[in-house]
């Protein structure tokens, strides 16, 4: 009872912060609600007992992206006005899609048992032990190409961002450590009374 | 416990990444000359070993024929590109050694797409190979409109891995399994998830309804990279297409073979149709290459009474043309920079001969003219669809083709016997006139030497 209690709770909420997504005014708001929804997507993983999806969900989704997502909202200046004037033409077709998912999701509930055996997952062992188990053994291929996926993209994004400029002074290390006291150091021997010439 | 045997290609591809990463850094020019051999090495090792490789997996043996076949040519493709890459790179000063790392990024993908047994490796390695396709078209940072390929590219694509992600998820739903031998018995959420994960890889073949992305991305991105494009992950993709058609037995299903038919009938018109108006020769190269989609999904779709030979035939003629088409344009240059327009090829002719001939080679064989392997290729995916019983998907094909021979000749016509606007100078590549002066003879002379490339398809499929 207070299982089903929380989860129409939290999903309640869940859907009440994502309305608000959508129709804030401001969209620094909006990503404030949008972090909200996270949290409860977070707990709701909980509930049926993935805690770490819902912790993945809560470090990566809140504590990355969603902050950077808010710098990025921060520092550029939209046009808040311009944005809902669009919104209106998109209506019909957002509607369209969105009933074919609800139609979808409502069939496979219904109609349908999937194949997928939760009970075997969930009674075993823990869910972090679970992924743990697959994670290097079956999924291991898997597993080290997405390293290498993101090795892609740490190199794509220094190749888009970086510019190279040749004006900008740099320091060379090499020029540094070979430079000996001759090419930096005059030693003068300097007579009394005559101080240094210049030359 | 995993069987390291197998993945031996991927991991010497991705052994020359780190090479090429590492070594970059000290010296920027030879990447392309290590990357060359490395690849050469590789394809030594696949003719001589490659189906050694699959012999302790269950694979039958006409996948592991397949798996080693289209490996070998993305491998060759790449010594191709590699080599013909260098010098446009430095014409538009973009010289960097990243952009060989991007290839190789691409290749890998490209290997571990056409290889995997599930659907979860294949989403890794078609978002590999993309993600670098993505770099590719937004590599000229400072110009506007590659910025613009880039982020289109990389929106709309990110959108079709979504579709991509969600039909799998579907099917994992039904079967409990990502693997592709557990599916046989379809359900209507199994349809579904396979119908969204379908739509995603004709986005990624860019065929006709999925194909809003190719003209602009093709025009935006740099030269070299639209010639990367059109060319080995898109064969990549078609492969993994064909294993997808083959290994799940779409044909044996009526819905989903009603969107392979319809996706097919639709390319076919739209890349002939699109075409005749355009001016800029990538975009006209764009809506030719989605016309060629429609080909192959009829090919990919009339398996059954012939070989897998056709289809390979087909894609390996049109590999060799486009590599053709694009070692020419990137040898021309006008005084303000790269030549985009088709009008600027007027009078070729009086520029340069080996460049004018080597074009009417390639068009003429695009346009499927007899004397050119384009023919042949051409006819046996008819005969092959005829015999299937695809009567009016083939008519179709045969009236595209008519047309798109109308803007292939006019291309011909004003090459030979219009004055030129323009003053077209000679880039004097060494390299890419080796690439497109052979390519030219091997689409010639097939005519008269079949046995070769015949034996090649023939045999491996045996």
């Amino acid at each position: 009872m207070f299982l089903v209690g929380s989860f129409f709770l939290f999903a309640a909420f869940l859907i009440t912060t994502c309305i608000f997504v959508i129709f804030s005014k401001n969209p620094v708001n909006s990503v404030l609600f949008l972090v909200l929804a996270f949290l409860n997507s977070t707990f709701l993983f909980i509930l049926i007992g993935a805690e770490f999806v819902g912790i993945i969900l809560a470090i990566v989704y809140i504590g990355a992206v969603a902050i950077l997502f808010l710098f990025v909202v921060m520092m550029l200046d939209i046009q808040i006005t311009t944005l809902m004037y669009n919104i209106k033409r998109y209506v019909p077709l957002a509607l369209l899609f969105a009933g074919i998912i609800l139609a979808e999701i409502i069939y496979l509930t219904v109609f349908k048992t999937s194949k997928v055996n939760i009970d075997t997952f969930i009674r075993s062992k823990n869910n972090t032990e679970q992924i743990g188990d697959v994670l290097y053994t079956k999924y291991f291929i898997d597993f080290q190409l997405s390293g290498i996926v993101l090795l892609l993209a740490m190199i794509g994004a220094i190749v888009l961002t970086h510019v190279y400029r040749p004006t900008i002074k740099r320091q060379n290390i090499d020029s540094q450590n070979s430079t000996t006291a001759k090419d930096r150091v005059q030693l003068v021997k300097i007579k009394p009374g005559e101080g240094i010439k210049d030359d | 416990m995993i069987n390291f045997y197998q993945f031996i290609p991927e991991i010497f591809i991705l052994a020359l990444i780190l090479l090429t990463l590492c070594f970059g850094l000290f010296n920027k020019d030879r990447s392309i000359a290590i990357n060359a051999v490395g690849f050469f090495i590789l394809t030594l090792i696949l003719i001589n070993f490659g189906k050694d490789f699959y012999i302790s997996t269950d694979l039958s043996l006409n996948t592991i024929n397949l798996f080693v076949l289209s490996k070998i040519i993305l491998s060759i493709g790449s010594i191709v590109f590699i080599l013909l890459s260098k010098r446009p790179l430095k014409n538009e000063n973009l010289y960097r050694y990243e952009y060989i790392l991007f290839i190789l990024f691409a290749i890998l993908g490209s290997f571990v797409l056409i290889s995997s047994d599930n659907f979860l490796t294949a989403f890794i390695g078609l978002e590999l190979q993309s993600l670098s396709l993505y770099l590719m078209a937004a590599f000229n940072t400072k110009n506007l409109k590659s910025n613009e390929a880039g982020i289109k590219y990389f929106s709309l694509g990110a959108l079709s891995s979504g579709f991509l992600l969600f039909g799998i998820s579907m099917i994992y739903y039904d079967t409990g399994s990502f693997y592709m031998q557990n599916l046989n018995n379809f359900t209507t959420i199994s349809e579904i998830g396979l119908s969204l994960v379908l739509i995603s890889l004709f986005f990624k073949v860019s065929a006709a309804p999925f194909h809003i992305w190719t003209p602009d991305v093709y025009e935006g991105s740099p030269t070299i990279s639209t010639l990367f494009f059109a060319s080995l992950p898109k064969f990549a993709s078609l492969i993994f297409l064909f294993r997808v058609y083959q290994e799940l037995n779409i044909s044996g299903i009526q819905s989903l073979n009603y969107i392979f038919q319809i996706v097919c009938a639709i390319s076919l018109l739209v890349g002939v149709y699109g075409a005749i108006t355009q001016k800029v020769i990538k975009r006209l190269l764009a809506f030719s290459s989605i016309n060629h989609i429609g080909f192959m999904l009829l090919g990919i779709m009339s398996y059954q009474f012939m070989s897998e030979g056709t289809l390979f035939f087909y894609l390996i003629i049109y590999l060799i043309t486009t590599f053709g088409i694009f070692a020419v344009l990137l040898n021309l240059r006008t005084v303000d920079g790269e030549f985009t327009k088709i009008s600027q090829l007027n009078g070729l002719r009086f520029t340069s001969n080996s460049k004018s001939i080597s074009m009417l080679v390639f068009f003429f064989s695009l346009a499927g003219i007899p004397p050119f392997a384009g023919f042949f290729a051409k006819f046996f995916i008819l005969s092959a669809s005829i015999t299937d019983g695809f009567f009016f998907l083939s008519i179709v094909a045969v009236l595209s083709s008519v047309i798109a021979a109308f803007y292939y000749l006019t291309i011909i016509k004003n090459m030979f016997f219009n004055k030129s606007e323009i003053e077209l100078l000679d880039d004097n590549n060494k390299i890419g006139k080796v690439i497109f002066i052979s390519f030219g003879l091997i689409i010639t002379l097939f005519f008269f030497y079949p046995d070769p490339l015949i034996n090649l398809v023939d045999n491996l499929f045996k």
